[in-house]
């Protein structure tokens, strides 16, 4: 919640006369790849290999779980190549819905199912979401899903705000 | 939960299997979708600082200089870019060459943004194709969607009529959404390809096309020993589907007299071949002697036998469980059984074809499925990646299995040549089979 406000603040203040514009900051850390697009101010991804960009968006929570929702194709990028260690260390998990769980509003649930499973498992309540493109096409209220795991399970789920759709090729 | 992997790294998606076949071919494709492709394995196993940098059209990556700190990506070895890449793209073998990898990727993104979502991606499509036919001399174009085009049913089958309308080219969609795994994706593309590039020809006896064999399961020693042992049985190879081939020894591929079918993603097209051209397959991995020995002779004699699998009948519980790839699996499976072990069972996370399933045999639907097949009671032995240890909760032995398919392998088994003999002698060098 704190970090979307972050971003459209962000957002609020780069957007002049209608038209994006980046902050020179910005502009050199994007450069360094060292951010995982524009997203949020809370938490940084940090530059280099692709493990330490994807740990970087946990944001130093050595408690917290990051679960990518979207699908297999989506996972190709960058910061995905060592996805499988973070997965076997425990800190990360994919959930794919299918495409009629998109088109059906079903992965909404699912990714309720897939958190509180996990945080049963593992003991955690703290989360960081990152998606695929279907959850920026179907405008998915993130805000909705955190206020709905915070009140019914007392977890706390951050966004990590990232879409290829938006910003085109970043990392 | 369905759908939910917690354990088990991802695999290549169905748009990256697209991808593996058009980077050998003399067509190109194109993706709808907003993020470039970059070379199946860029990064990984060879030392690069990154897979950013100058891309096949010239423009450059804006994370480039991402791993400034010098760090290298080895994430695993890759023999098959070592191997068939190098060799048959003549990069130098261990694949260092950065430039040429990344001008060795035949696939365009069609850069579409949100915008296009709601006014649709055909222009962004057709200037793809534009910018596509300034960077290669295509033969042909396949299209694809990706997840976010496929989300709003982008209608590429009426951009590849427009495209073949402007060019000349034959161009058609390949139905996949990015949902799907690599094979599957290998698979489509190759019926695709088959049913635009084929045209009726004259038998020529003797002769054989190898379809499904592709470069992210396929070393380049294992193509050339399945190329030799075609050879030794006597037949001609006149074309490869899934390996470097060039359009022209496609386009006459009807007039082999058999297919030979080496994965289950060459099994499409074969079908297709036989309902179309009336060329019957043979269908099987020749790794193992016995199967390898079985192959040639059903060359030899060939009678329109169908599937080389043996069809013995697995008992009530499984002992063995292989997981893998399904032919190779079954060529593992095969060899065991030749060498006196039995209840054997093959599982899957990939494209699995019923006929080329036993009894007992399964395509996995996820992690919770495979923890229940592979803690069964009677199980006490696997064959399979080792990435999917961690779910097996009892003592079985557990032998380390390559599997090409894996995205970010954490324990990754080197993939190696297993044609013939050299599949008996790595079992029995780990103690699966004593000769």
């Amino acid at each position: 919640m704190e970090n979307k406000r972050n971003m459209s603040d962000e957002s609020e203040r780069n957007n002049r006369g209608g038209e994006f514009q980046e902050t020179e900051d910005r502009v050199n850390e994007r450069r360094n790849g060292s951010r995982g697009g524009y997203g949020g101010g809370g938490f940084h991804g940090h530059g280099g290999a692709p493990g330490q960009m994807l740990k970087g968006r946990l944001g130093g929570d050595e408690t917290a779980i990051l679960v990518f929702v979207g699908s297999l194709n989506c996972i190709r990028h960058k910061p995905y190549m060592r996805i499988g260690e973070m997965m076997q260390e425990g800190k990360a998990a994919l959930l794919c819905p299918s495409m009629s769980d998109f088109s059906s509003g079903r992965y909404l649930n699912q990714i309720v199912d897939a958190i509180v499973e996990l945080s049963k498992e593992r003991g955690t309540k703290h989360f960081v979401l990152t998606y695929g493109c279907q959850w920026v096409i179907l405008s998915t209220d993130g805000e909705l899903l955190t206020e709905q795991l915070k009140g019914e399970y007392d977890i706390d789920l951050k966004l990590w705000e990232d879409s290829h759709l938006e910003f085109g090729d970043h990392e | 939960m369905k759908r939910l992997w917690k354990v088990i790294p991802p695999c290549l998606s169905d748009v990256l299997g697209f991808e593996a076949v058009l980077n050998e071919t003399e067509g190109f494709g194109i993706v709808d979708d907003p993020s470039r492709y970059k070379p199946i394995r860029m990064g990984q196993g060879e030392g690069l600082r990154g897979h950013h940098g100058e891309m096949p059209d010239g423009r450059h990556d804006p994370g480039a200089e991402s791993g400034k700190d010098g760090r290298q990506f080895e994430i695993r070895p890759d023999s098959s870019l070592n191997g068939l890449r190098g060799e048959r793209t003549g990069h130098s073998p261990g694949g260092f060459d950065r430039a040429a990898r990344m001008r060795s990727v035949r696939v365009l993104n069609s850069d579409i943004r949100n915008e296009d979502i709601i006014t649709g991606t055909e222009a962004k499509v057709m200037q793809t194709f534009e910018r596509g036919m300034e960077l290669y001399t295509p033969n042909f174009i396949l299209l694809c969607c990706a997840p976010s085009s496929s989300m709003i049913n982008s209608d590429l089958e009426y951009a590849a009529e427009k495209i073949t309308e402007q060019s000349g080219l034959p161009a058609a969609e390949v139905k996949i959404d990015g949902e799907k795994d690599y094979l599957y994706g290998i698979g489509a593309t190759l019926e695709t390809l088959g049913r635009i590039l084929l045209t009726p020809q004259e038998r020529i006896p003797g002769t054989v096309n190898l379809l499904g064999a592709n470069t992210i399961d396929w070393t380049a020693d294992t193509i050339a020993s399945v190329d030799k042992l075609i050879d030794d049985a006597g037949w001609r190879v006149l074309s490869h589907w899934g390996t470097k081939e060039t359009t022209e020894n496609l386009k006459r591929a009807a007039a082999a007299q058999v297919n030979v079918v080496l994965s289950e993603a060459g099994l499409k097209l074969a079908r297709f071949m036989e309902r179309e051209y009336g060329t019957p397959y043979v269908a099987g991995a020749p790794f193992g002697k016995k199967n390898a020995e079985e192959l040639a002779n059903t060359l030899r004699k060939f009678k329109n036998d169908g599937i080389i699998a043996d069809n013995a009948q697995p008992s009530d519980a499984p002992e063995i469980l292989i997981v893998a790839e399904q032919f190779i699996a079954n060529a593992v499976r095969e060899t065991l059984l030749a060498h006196g072990q039995h209840n054997i069972r093959v599982l899957s996370f990939y494209d699995m074809d019923r006929a080329c399933m036993l009894p007992g045999d399964k395509k996995l639907t996820g992690e919770d499925d495979f923890t229940a097949q592979a803690n069964a009671e009677s199980v006490r032995m696997m064959i399979a990646d080792l990435d999917y240890r961690p779910l097996v909760k009892k003592d079985v032995q557990y032998i380390g299995f390559p599997d090409g398919g894996s995205f970010s392998p954490v324990h990754p088994t080197e993939n190696f040549n297993m044609t013939g003999e050299l599949l008996d002698s790595w079992l029995e060098e780990k103690g699966v089979i004593h000769r």
